[in-house]
């Protein structure tokens, strides 16, 4: 069955290819030997000529007007060659010619036939902004009567130019540059990239095509952008620059979500293959190119992967000439944040609140329960309880409540526990080949202390990418990358934030002092009173008792052979494999909290003679994991390209069949008495430890799961996959497109029947502008798109299979397999189908360039869990439950406002709007409790949907209110019977998004800057934590809670309940949590990144052999508006309202070409 | 040609899940803990063993238990969840997928197979009998062909259909054929892992479902034969040998070992006691029964609780208990079969080899010793509530059963809650438990019990 698809994508492309006959036109002097069929009789030279043009794709300049009306006559039946019928023309004329490239020039002269030496002759060599040498640029004078073609050296010669005279050059991707000839014998010319013409290519990861001839939805990024701020990740590049891609909070989304259960970001494709590891974990440096693929005709073939759109990333290649090097030095700097962001209340106010809710603790706990259950309570209630005992008496315990109330750890915290976060990256790279061969050389190096003292890691990575010719025929490709990761983590937890501010790290002597952290005081002095070990806990001790680190070697490798069988047919073999290794040390040295409150609580006390019997030996613990990946890739690839002789046939079309294998292994094991100095440790006998009794640790038992950090994993995923993909076009105005693709794999429980659905797509375009009827002036290019096609994800975990997992009972010590999933036969793949309208309009002499796409995304047959009846043996099975759709409209326009010498200024804006919509969902019987503040899916609503309890004010008690579906005010969750009484708030998810960005560039000097909004949806803002637990409050409390319900009458003034102690009732909290007012709408406009350039002037450069050198200056998120009415800025929150406040970040870097 | 030994390659399956196929495969579903670990039981909040008071009963417990504890109806709203419910009904998918597959398994000899087919049946009846003794109206011959039992789930397959409930007759004839066809399979006569099938088991279980029936004479047959498998001497733990170890602890409070543990278990499923500890105060009424010295009621229960003092006794047994089949209840029922079918001598035998073991040497005497029928058939029965209170309903479905015997129907229940009175008469029908509200509700047209 696999063969036979197999054979049959072959065969449809070979029925395709079968109606077109030709000669390869590659070769450039070729087009001269072409043959011609001429039969005219008393015509001019001219007219002659132009029909010889018209079968070949030769081109003729006519030095002198006048020789175009030479008569001439010739009949012939044969086919000649071009060549041959020029010297027959020409003979006995004064007419000579000179080749260069495919073109022919015809000029008067007294010496006849091929003239290669005139007396004013100009040479030079043309290079881009980085001095990287460009084959093949277009030489022209003005006139268009003098041409040539640089050499693959980017050398040209060009004859009879006299001084005055316009020479105008142009490269496809650059912007064509003039100059006025002044006489020099040589030109160094350097041409800067084009942002706009550069778009025109399109990178698909299997095949490189040309904007006009592709129907489908395709955002190519700019290189200046990825060139701009040296030290942001992959997915900081990309944001704000193609419409319809969204960083939204770091997550990175094309059009939407078009899934519920299954994954929802991109698939990245680097260097055409699907990449295994981290997108950020490649050197930015090294990217030339980032192509997206946004629409199904795009992405269909990566089939059931790319169902959430593509990024192709392509990397930088040899580039042929003498060596060049290139050196950046970038340094980084993000403040600390400022305290005040995170909104926290006094130490004072903290006192405050814990003393007031004392008495109402205190009632439901009496010392005897909180010493029976050996509660921790906060250093507040603390010296209340030992004054309600008489340790302390009433002013000694009030002396120390005022101590509480006038300690803030907060300057410590910046002393001790906080610092700048800083990144130091250096790279190099080195470029260089020969006519057959090129390499590419490069390293990276970046070292980054994090904000929490203690964590920092350090990562290189080294690339190597070289390709060479053989016998003209075969091209290969290798690549060979290394990163290496090292990170160490030993930093105390940044939770230290929330503590309570009282709780100071160091007494006014500069002595470390211990903070309440997991065992109430009493309960570690009986300990040491019964001779085992101390578990204060003093963070800032801690620090230095605990490695923890992660190391991570990772490796990707590939060749490629790329061969020419004969002209228009390619083979092309791809053999890639990524290999990671990995190393997660946790290493808890001997004095560490978690090694002795282990040690501790499996410790038994004889009764008798009080000898202690440890179980857990003394000394460090290491948990460590080691863990390898490995994938390789293999692809075969057939090629076709062939033009019809005349040029207005055009087909692409292309086959091939991938195997990919990726496996991952770890290991994970735990060991006591551990000394890192000698390797040693000591056994523990796992079976005596399950579930033993008469220990010293909190509830007078202990439990040592053995299995929990001694693992073995294993997986082992393969796919097989045939594709194909064809493109035609005729007069490069009419082009149709069309792919196709089937994945297999060896996943649980995937039903063949579902793995044989091909993806597919089918598309045209048409350009308009290219129509004599079209006459609309003031549009020099019009460009329509239509694509169809169909993604789709396949249910990998669930199939008409019942599958087990195996379950270990650590108290029982018995392995048992549970039933994981139900065998589930009514199982179809979630489709997706994409119908996608692109208009691109270009005004203004080609200044103003637009896009406009119109997408709609419907997926059927959504897959997720839907609650069955639980009669049936499951909660919930997997079913495709439901239907939804994304449409949008993304506009995007790029416009070069002024473009003189000295000055120039660009500006793009593009501007995405997605409407996301349920329209079928068969959602499962849900609790209303499970609904309140919760995401939930209904007909009519979006993706992301948060449904909150309807507020009815606070209480004449201080209690939160809500409505219930018959408008009643009720105090408890359970006083909601009915959904009907939510209120859908909003959805999480941005309606809309885009960026706005503009170059500056005056001289040497640069400036660009963008602006990225996102809007229409809402965020969740911090709630005043309103129930206080065991520990008091335990944390930090949101300034909010000051303003709350204290007596009667407040509620007319305020909207925060009363603060209670309740720890056998959340149920308020829980209302609390879920009410609307916590929502906000998350519109904003934030200013994401600001860069200035300096580059040095090129006389100072020449001096010091520099082709380049230029300074840095990059800032992100200076400045942002918002529109909720607090001004809060959005990002900030996460989606359950986690506040994470963060402050700008600002680079310095210099870079170096020579 | 890539395409070539792609069947092969493709072949390769990952690891970490697996589609069982061999016998031992099939077998270790029966070794997953949560197969014969059972879950909460709100059934005791129904008993007249337990006690609710004050803030203690608001704050405590779920909205469903209180309603439970007030004989409520709905005691079930939309929002709430019968964990116990969901996880019968899905052990018994797991071994109805061994029952239906464990035939074409490989790698084992055809006793093997049918040895562990005979443990899924036995293990399904076991599971079958609760849900009936629960859900359904206590038994009536005249009328269990129509009082509604529960719905009958007999293939491991979800498809989603309209359920409706088999009748209390249909589940009880399920439960002996799955036992009649456990027996013809040939299961050992004792399990060397005690949570696996064994006929002393099985027997343990046709005794317990004809108690239910009220069918005597059965029920002392199977207990005798059952506890003949177990040698002469019945496996007895001596709480003598025990002690409180530690008042103010929970785990580790007194040193009686865990069901797993310790030498009673026959036919285990695993269960902290249904309710958990901490979470209900026992009743006058079982407070009472226990007498000077008997030490099962300072080992399961304490006042104060972790240092706080109440109005009464709280549940504090902190001990993973034997809610299968045991040698206390098999020699309760082996007694109440005697004494029910005139044999007081052997009653009273096996009442007084329990006792000895529960009691102190001096509390225990010289054994209790009476003559007439019915005073031993009470003592029996106030032994069961002693012995196995808070264990899965057994309460529950002794008064179930009970309400059907004349001489020894428990009077009506009254319970005050915030001033609140509530009824339970012997004979309402609110001695069934209401089915869960979601299964009606996905199930248009079952029948509620009301």
């Amino acid at each position: 069955m696999k063969k036979l698809i197999f054979l049959f994508l072959l065969f449809t492309n070979l029925l395709l290819f079968s109606g077109f006959k030709g000669v390869g036109n590659n070769a450039t002097d070729s087009v001269l030997h072409k043959r011609v069929t001429i039969c005219m009789k008393d015509v001019t030279l001219e007219e002659v000529l132009n029909e010889a043009v018209k079968q070949t794709d030769a081109k003729v300049f006519f030095n002198v007007d006048k020789i175009r009306a030479i008569p001439v006559s010739y009949v012939s039946e044969e086919e000649i060659s071009f060549l041959s019928l020029l010297d027959i023309l020409l003979e006995n004329s004064n007419i000579s010619y000179t080749i260069r490239d495919n073109t022919v020039i015809l000029r008067e002269s007294p010496i006849k036939k091929r003239i290669e030496d005139q007396k004013k002759v100009v040479k030079g060599i043309v290079r881009d902004e980085d001095g990287k040498i460009l084959p093949g640029a277009f030489i022209k004078e003005r006139s268009g009567k003098r041409v040539a073609v640089s050499d693959d050296n980017g050398e040209f010669t060009l004859f009879e130019i006299d001084k005055g005279e316009t020479i105008i050059f142009t490269f496809m991707g650059m912007r064509t540059l003039e100059i006025e000839y002044s006489g020099e014998e040589w030109l160094e010319i350097q041409m800067k990239v084009d942002p706009l013409s550069l778009e025109q290519l399109v990178f698909t990861g299997y095949q490189t095509i040309s904007r006009d001839r592709a129907a489908g939805s395709f955002s190519v990024i700019p290189k200046e952008r990825i060139d701009k701020g040296s030290i942001l990740d992959v997915t900081s590049k990309i944001e704000g620059i193609a419409p319809g891609l969204s960083v939204y909070k770091g997550d990175v989304k094309i059009r939407g979500i078009s899934t519920i259960r299954g994954k929802s970001t991109p698939l990245y494709i680097v260097d055409g293959f699907p990449l295994v590891g981290d997108i950020n974990s490649i050197n930015p440096k090294d990217i030339t190119h980032i192509t997206l693929l946004k629409d199904a005709s795009a992405a269909s073939i990566y089939g059931a992967q790319a169902a959430n759109g593509v990024v192709v990333v392509t990397t930088q290649g040899g580039v042929r000439g003498a060596p060049r090097i290139n050196i950046e030095s970038a340094y980084s700097v993000t403040p600390m944040v400022n305290f005040d962001k995170y909104n926290f209340s006094s130490s004072q106010e903290l006192v405050d609140l814990e003393v007031e809710s004392f008495d109402r603790f205190f009632a439901k706990n009496p010392w005897a329960t909180v010493k029976a259950n050996k509660l921790l309570l906060s250093k507040v209630y603390d010296v209340l309880y030992k004054k309600s005992e008489g340790v302390l008496s009433n002013a000694e315990a009030n002396l120390e409540i005022e101590r509480l109330r006038n300690s803030d750890n907060r300057s410590q915290l910046k002393d001790y526990v906080l610092r700048p976060r800083q990144i130091n990256q250096h790279s190099i790279s080195v470029s260089g080949g020969s006519d057959n061969s090129s390499y590419y050389l490069s390293g990276l190096f970046r070292g980054t202390s994090e904000s929490l003292r203690g964590n920092k890691n350090e990562s290189v990575n080294l690339n190597l990418k070289s390709d060479f010719t053989l016998f003209n025929k075969l091209r290969v490709d290798i690549g060979s990358n290394i990163t290496i990761y090292n990170a160490v983590n030993n930093a105390i937890s940044g939770s230290m934030l929330y503590y309570p501010s009282y709780e100071m790290l160091k007494d006014d002597q500069g002595e470390d002092l211990a903070i309440n952290f997991k065992k109430p005081y009493y309960e570690i002095s009986r300990l040491l009173d019964a001779n085992l070990f101390n578990e204060a806990y003093y963070p800032l001790k801690e620090n230095s008792y605990v490695d923890i680190g992660t190391k991570n070697f990772n490796t990707r490798n590939y060749i490629s052979l790329k061969y020419n069988i004969i002209a228009p047919l390619t083979f092309e073999f791809k053999y890639q494999f990524e290999r990671g290794n990995g190393v997660q040390s946790n290493h808890y040295g001997e004095s560490s909290n978690t090694a002795l409150t282990m040690i501790n609580d499996f410790a038994q006390i004889d009764s008798y003679d009080n000898s202690i019997k440890f179980n857990i030996p003394y000394g460090g613990q290491l948990i460590e994991t080691r863990g390898n990946n490995f994938s390789q890739t293999l692809r075969a690839q057939i090629n076709y390209e062939q033009s019809s002789t005349d040029g207005n046939h055009y087909l692409y079309a292309l086959a091939g069949a991938e195997r990919r294998k990726m496996t991952t292994s770890s290991f994970t094991v735990q060991r006591f008495g551990y000394n890192g100095k000698d390797n040693t440790y000591s056994p523990i006998n796992s079976l005596d430890l399950g579930f033993i009794f008469g220990t010293e640790s909190m509830y007078g038992y202990s439990f040592y799961n053995e299995t929990l950090n001694n693992r073995i994993y294993e997986s082992d995923d393969r796919y097989v996959s045939f594709y194909s993909n064809a493109s035609y076009s005729y007069l490069k105005r009419y082009s149709f497109t069309g792919s196709i693709r089937v994945d297999q794999s060896n996943l649980w429980g995937t039903d063949p029947s579902v793995q044989y659905k091909p993806l597919w797509s089918l598309g045209g375009a048409w350009l308009l502008s290219d129509e004599n009827f079209f006459d609309l002036p003031w549009i020099d290019r019009l460009n329509v798109r239509l694509t169809y096609g169909i993604n789709g994800n396949i249910p990998k975990d669930t199939g008409p299979y019942v599958k087990l997992s195996p379950y270990y009972s650590s108290s029982l010590f018995l392995h048992g397999y549970s039933v994981a999933s139900p065998p589930n036969y009514n199982l179809t793949w979630e489709r997706t189908a994409v119908t996608n309208i692109g208009f691109d309009i270009n005004f203004l002499k080609n200044r103003l360039n637009t896009t406009i796409e119109l997408y709609n995304k419907k997926t059927t047959d959504l897959l997720g869990p839907i609650t069955t009846d639980p009669t049936q043996g499951f909660q919930s099975i997997i079913v495709n439950y439901g239907s939804m759709f994304n449409r949008g409209v993304e506009f995007g326009i790029y416009s070069r406002n002024i473009e003189k010498r000295d000055f120039s200024w660009n500006t793009s804006l593009n501007v995405a709007y997605n409407k996301n919509e349920m329209t079928d969902i068969t959602h499962s019987v849900l609790a209303v409790s499970a609904w309140a503040g919760n995401i939930a899916h209904v007909v009519g609503k979006p993706y992301g949907s948060v449904y909150a309890y309807r507020w009815a004010g606070v209480s004449s008690t201080g209690e939160p209110q809500v409505y219930n579906e018959n408008d009643d005010i009720v105090l408890t969750t359970s006083g909601v019977q009915s959904i009907e009484a939510l209120k859908c708030v909003g959805t999480l998810m941005p309606n809309y998004s885009g960026g706005f960005e503009n170059f500056f560039r005056y001289k040497n000097f640069s400036l660009s800057f963008l602006f990225v909004f996102y809007g229409g949806n809402i965020f969740k803002k911090d709630v005043p934590e309103i129930s206080g637990t065991n520990r008091g409050l335990s944390s930090n409390f949101n300034k909010a809670l000051n303003d709350r319900w204290m007596v009667e009458g407040d509620e007319l003034k305020t909207d925060i309940p009363k603060f209670d102690i309740a720890p056998d009732n959340y149920d308020r909290a829980n209302l609390y949590r879920a009410v609307e007012q916590h929502w906000a709408p998350a519109d904003f406009i934030k200013l994401r990144n600001i860069e200035f350039t300096y580059n040095l002037p090129k006389d100072l450069l020449k001096k010091i052999n520099f082709s380049n050198a230029s300074i840095k200056f990059f800032a992100n998120n200076l400045f942002y508006l918002a529109k909720n009415r607090e001004g809060l800025d959005p990002e900030m929150f996460s989606s359950e309202g986690v506040r994470n406040p963060t402050a700008p970040n600002y680079t310095f870097s210099l870079n170096i070409t020579f | 040609m890539l395409a070539s030994g792609c069947n092969k390659f493709l072949d390769v399956k990952p690891k970490g899940t697996l589609i069982p196929t061999t016998l031992a495969e099939y077998s270790k579903i029966l070794d997953f803990e949560y197969n014969f670990k059972l879950s909460d039981d709100i059934a005791d909040f129904f008993s007249d063993d337990a006690y609710l008071y004050g803030t203690i009963y608001s704050s405590w417990l779920s909205a469903s238990m209180q309603r439970a504890y007030k004989w409520e109806s709905p005691m079930f709203y939309s929002d709430d969840y019968d964990g116990d419910w969901s996880s019968t009904y899905s052990r018994i998918f797991n071994f109805n997928l061994i029952i239906k597959e464990v035939d074409g398994a490989e790698l084992g000899t055809p006793q093997q197979k049918n040895i562990l087919k005979g443990e899924a049946y036995l293990a399904r009846a076991f599971e079958y009998l609760r849900l009936v003794q629960k859900y359904g109206k206590p038994y009536d011959p005249t009328s269990s062909q129509t009082d509604p039992g529960v719905p009958l789930r007999l293939e491991p397959v979800v498809a989603p259909e309209i359920l409706t409930r088999a009748s209390v007759q249909d589940v009880l004839d399920l439960v002996a054929d799955d036992l009649n066809n456990a027996l013809a399979l040939g299961l050992p006569d004792l399990a060397h892992h005690r949570h696996r099938g064994s006929k002393a088991g099985l027997y343990g279980l046709l005794a317990k479902m004809h108690l239910y029936k009220r069918e005597y004479q059965e029920v002392y047959n199977y207990a005798d034969m059952a506890l003949q498998l177990l040698g002469s001497t019945v496996p007895l733990e001596n709480f003598n040998d025990y002690s409180v170890v530690d008042p103010n602890s929970g785990y580790g409070r007194t040193d009686l070992p865990n069901a797993h543990e310790g030498v009673e278990a026959v036919y285990l499923k695993l269960g902290e006691q249904s309710i958990p500890s901490g979470y209900v105060f026992i009743s006058n009424s079982l407070k009472s029964l226990y007498s000077e010295g008997d030490l099962r009621f300072e080992f399961f229960f304490a006042n104060p609780y972790y240092g706080v003092s109440y109005e009464t006794d709280m549940l504090a047994r902190h001990l993973m208990v034997n809610l299968g089949v045991g040698t206390p209840e098999l020699l309760l029922l082996r007694a109440e079969g005697a004494a029910r079918t005139d044999n007081l001598t052997e009653a009273l035998r096996d009442l007084n080899a329990l006792r000895a073991k529960r009691l102190t040497p001096q509390a225990y005497g010289s054994g209790f010793n009476s003559s007439i029928k019915n005073d031993v058939i009470q003592m029996i029965l106030d032994e069961r509530r002693r012995e196995l209170c808070f264990y899965n309903g057994t309460r529950l479905y002794d008064m179930k059963r009970l309400s059907k015997d004349p001489q020894f129907k428990t009077a009506t229940l009254t319970r005050t809650v915030e001033g609140e009175t509530y009824t339970l008469a012997p004979e309402s029908g609110r001695y069934a438990l209401p089915i869960w509200l979601k299964v009606i509700e996905s199930n248009p047209g079952m029948e509620q019990n009301n």
